[in-house]
Parts: structure tokens; C-alpha cells; sequence
């Protein structure tokens, strides 16, 4: 697992991906959810993939949009 | 049909937006030039007709950017440029009286081929997900639809050229069915190594390395067409639906035919022509003494535009040397699907300019047709007839009038 993760990298990861321009701070906002972001289940599932593929993260993890990135922040071990 | 055209958006290689396109059209500018979309290119197809200063973040969401392929951003910024022109917000019309029916022959190649690649250097795992929706050939429609909340009937035809000028009849039998308007259209972005590829498989590309001799249709010199990105899409509207509304009918979608001869037998395509053409003069109701303008398929196949001669001297007979036809695509390309897309379009403006535009780069035809070259011809339009060819087969025939 990579442990070097911070908001602002993953709200990088998560533009990148999706197209949705993201910042640190709105995935550190634990009453903001993909969905609320305007990820979507596809898009979600491109950053998941991309976090497997690239930093480490388990493939056994699973997310739904109606979840947040603090959530997944949490996994990655990243300070929220 | 009682089908209107009220506003039109273009993406070409000879501008973006009918601004840019209809003086490049009518002046016969040749935006023709060296493939650059691959670099190096090693395949022996080396013009191309390129859109070149597009930018998908003027027009559409970067998420939707993210998700789609370059055919897509072609025609969710010519379907934003069309209902702009038209003035009409979709939210005034009745939820499912708004469809969308693009045509498509190569899909979302490009994006597709960045995802293949993944697969086989690195594994599923790295394949996007966004690639189960962004190659489909119905991307195009797909994504309008849902980015301008339509409801209504929708689809997409794959028929190569042939399928581009079949949309606008689909479209026509909604409205007639109780749509009151759909956007109607098709874009390609063929221009990455497997959809060059597949086109090369085709036999009939130009493998000419000069941009201003590489596309001669209809002369001694035709050797295989240069390929072309970009398309249109166009609003048509109920005729009554549009008047009701305050909106100009730019075009009317009078008749449509399609016939079928068989895959690349283009020494058949002369009948199947002259059926297509026959059959959409009868449905506008209107006779072949009544076309004012022709625009042609202009394959630059040998047999190819021997058969489109021998359709316009058999459906005109005695007159046939003094209709006005022309192919404006030799200054852009053949753009597959968006080329009959891109004719329709150029009749539209044609009909409201009273001008024929040329056939860029052609001077010495082989035929005894009128081939338009040179400049624009100057002319009181009402009735055009616009011709075109799938690769596999189909033949079909629009016929627009001036409202």
C-alpha cells in the first residue's frame, strides 16, 4: 500500500480519471460523496482501477458513488 | 415529409462552424494536407483531410471529454453549434418529442485502439471503463441525448456514407410519427493506425502525396479518394412545429431513397443510383427537370464515377450536360459517414446563398456532366439532389428544396 497518498494527489487521480476537476479539500469533506462530485459508477471504477493498478491498493477493495473520497482516502491510508 | 432544417453545425477540415466553412466551401479552398494525427506514418495513405484547431473544452464538459471518444467531442460540439443556430433551447420541447439520429462507420476508433493496447501490453485490468461506451457507434447519439436531456426516438444507422443522408430520412419518419424535432448528423475520427488500417483494407484510398492532386474525382486521374475527419449535425424540425415556434425553415427534407448492389461493386452502383434518385424526386414530389444542383459522391474510382456519370446522364437524359453537379468534399476529404452529412450541410447553405459551390482542384472532368469547378456558380436553387455511396453497398438519394 502506497502511504504517500495526500488529498491533493488523490484529487489529482480523481480528475485525471474522470474529467471532474476535484480539489484536496473537497476529498477530505467527509459529507461529500462521489456522486455529489459528479463521479459517477464508471468513473469510480477508473479510480479504483487506477489506484490498484499504480499505488498498491488491494483488489478486494470496493466502492459505490454514494461514498466519499474521505472514505477512500481512509484506505489508502492518507491523513484526512 | 414535412420536415424542416432550422439550424446547422459544422465541424470540418475546412472550418468549424458554417462561418468558417461555407466561404472555404464556396471559394473551393483545399484544406487537404499531410496526415499528422500519426506521426511517423508509415502507411501509404499520406493526405488527409484534418480538423485542425478544435478544442473539446470550448464546447463540452470535461468529464464527458474524459469519456469519450474524438468522434464524440465532433458531434456533441456540432449538435451545441446546430441548436445554438436554430435558437432552440431542447427544455421547451415536449420531453419525448426530442430524439437524436447520428450515423457512424468507424466508432470511436481511436479511443478504442488507446484501450486494445492496454489490454494486450498490460493486462485487463488496465482498460478504462469508459471504453465499453466510447467506441460503440452509437456513442454519438447516445451522449446528445443524454447531455440534452432527449427523450425522444433515437438511433444510429451504419452505412458508411450512404447511412449519413439515410439518417435524415430515420428522422423524417419520427417527426412524421409525432416528433416535433430531432438533431440528425454523424461525425468520424478515422485517424489513428487500426482505423487507418481498416480503411487501407478498403483498396480505394488515394495514395497520393500531393494535397492538391490526391483527390480527383471524375478525371483521368482518379486513383481512390483522400479520407477526411469531422461532420455535421443538423435540427430538423416539424415543419408545423418550427412555424409555431418563430424559426426560420432554412432547408426542406423533401424525399429520401436507398437501394443496395452489393459490397464494392461499384459497376452496379449506376442502377442503384439512378433507383435512389428516382425514388426520392417521387417521395418530394417533385420531377428531375425540377433539380437545380447535384451533389455527388465522388468516390475517384475508375469504375466508381463511371457509374455515377452513366446515374445523372440516365436520370437527367437530354439535359444532363446542363445541371449544375459538384463534390465540395475534394477540398476536405471523404469523411465516411459525416460526408453525406457534410453535403447535406453544404445544400443547405448552397440553397440559401444561391450558389453552387465547386469541386476544388478537379479542372479537366472526363465526363459530360456540368461539373462545377473553379468558383462558385451563381444560381436560383429550389430543388438539390444529394448523392451517396456506403462502401459495403448501400445507395441512397436526398432531395432538399428551398422552403
Amino acid at each position: 500500500m502506497d502511504k504517500q497518498l495526500s488529498p491533493n494527489d488523490l484529487a489529482a487521480l480523481i480528475s485525471r480519471c474522470t474529467g471532474v476537476t476535484v480539489t484536496g479539500e473537497q476529498v477530505t469533506d467527509a459529507g461529500r460523496s462521489f456522486a455529489d462530485l459528479g463521479v459517477d459508477s464508471l468513473g469510480l471504477m477508473g479510480v479504483l482501477a487506477e489506484l490498484q493498478r499504480n499505488h498498491g491498493m488491494s483488489r478486494s477493495v470496493d466502492m459505490q458513488p454514494n461514498q466519499s473520497p474521505r472514505e477512500l482516502l481512509a484506505l489508502l491510508g492518507g491523513r484526512a | 415529409m414535412n420536415a424542416v432544417v432550422t439550424g446547422l453545425g459544422v465541424i470540418a477540415p475546412s472550418g468549424i462552424g458554417v462561418d468558417e466553412f461555407w466561404p472555404a466551401v464556396r471559394d473551393g479552398h483545399v484544406a487537404l494536407g499531410p496526415l499528422g494525427r500519426i506521426e511517423p506514418n508509415p502507411y501509404p495513405v499520406v493526405v488527409a483531410g484534418e480538423v485542425s484547431g478544435f478544442e473539446p473544452d470550448a464546447w463540452i464538459d470535461p468529464r464527458i471529454t474524459v469519456q469519450t471518444d474524438r468522434f464524440t467531442h465532433f458531434a456533441l460540439a456540432a449538435a451545441a453549434m446546430a441548436l445554438r443556430d436554430a435558437d432552440l433551447d431542447p427544455a421547451t420541447v415536449p420531453p419525448f418529442g426530442f430524439g437524436v439520429v447520428t450515423a457512424s462507420y468507424s466508432g470511436g476508433v481511436e479511443f478504442g485502439q488507446r484501450e486494445i493496447e492496454r489490454l494486450w501490453k498490460n493486462g485487463p485490468e488496465h482498460v478504462g471503463p469508459y471504453q465499453s461506451i466510447a467506441w460503440f457507434y452509437a456513442a454519438c447519439t447516445g451522449q446528445i441525448s443524454i447531455g440534452n436531456g432527449l427523450r425522444g426516438p433515437s438511433g444510429v444507422l451504419v452505412a458508411d456514407e450512404a447511412g449519413g443522408l439515410d439518417a435524415f430520412a430515420t428522422a423524417g419518419g419520427e417527426l412524421s410519427r409525432g416528433a416535433k424535432a430531432m438533431l440528425v448528423g454523424g461525425a468520424e475520427a478515422p485517424f489513428c493506425p487500426y482505423a487507418v488500417c481498416c480503411q487501407l483494407g478498403l483498396g480505394l484510398l488515394s495514395p497520393g502525396e500531393d494535397p492538391t492532386t490526391a483527390y480527383l474525382p471524375f478525371t483521368t486521374h482518379a486513383n481512390g479518394f483522400t479520407p477526411g475527419e469531422g461532420g455535421a449535425m443538423l435540427v430538423v424540425e416539424d415543419e408545423e412545429s418550427a412555424r409555431a415556434r418563430g424559426a426560420d425553415a432554412r432547408a426542406v427534407v423533401a424525399g429520401h431513397c436507398a437501394t443496395y448492389t452489393g459490397t464494392q461493386r461499384f459497376d452496379r452502383s449506376a442502377e442503384g443510383l439512378l433507383r435512389a434518385a428516382e425514388g426520392a424526386l417521387a417521395e418530394a414530389g417533385v420531377d428531375a427537370a425540377d433539380v437545380d444542383a447535384v451533389f455527388l459522391d465522388a468516390m475517384a474510382g475508375q469504375d466508381a464515377d463511371a457509374a455515377e456519370a452513366e446515374a445523372v446522364r440516365r436520370l437527367f437524359g437530354e439535359r444532363a450536360d446542363r445541371v449544375p453537379v459538384t463534390a465540395p468534399k475534394t477540398g476536405y476529404g471523404r469523411c465516411y459517414a459525416g460526408a453525406a452529412v457534410l453535403d447535406v450541410a453544404a445544400a443547405v447553405l448552397a440553397i440559401e446563398h444561391g450558389a453552387v459551390p465547386p469541386t476544388p482542384g478537379v479542372r479537366d472532368c472526363r465526363f459530360d456532366f456540368d461539373l462545377v469547378t473553379g468558383a462558385a456558380r451563381a444560381a436560383d436553387i429550389r430543388t438539390v439532389l444529394v448523392l451517396s455511396r456506403g462502401l459495403h453497398g448501400g445507395n441512397s438519394a436526398l432531395v432538399l428544396r428551398h422552403p
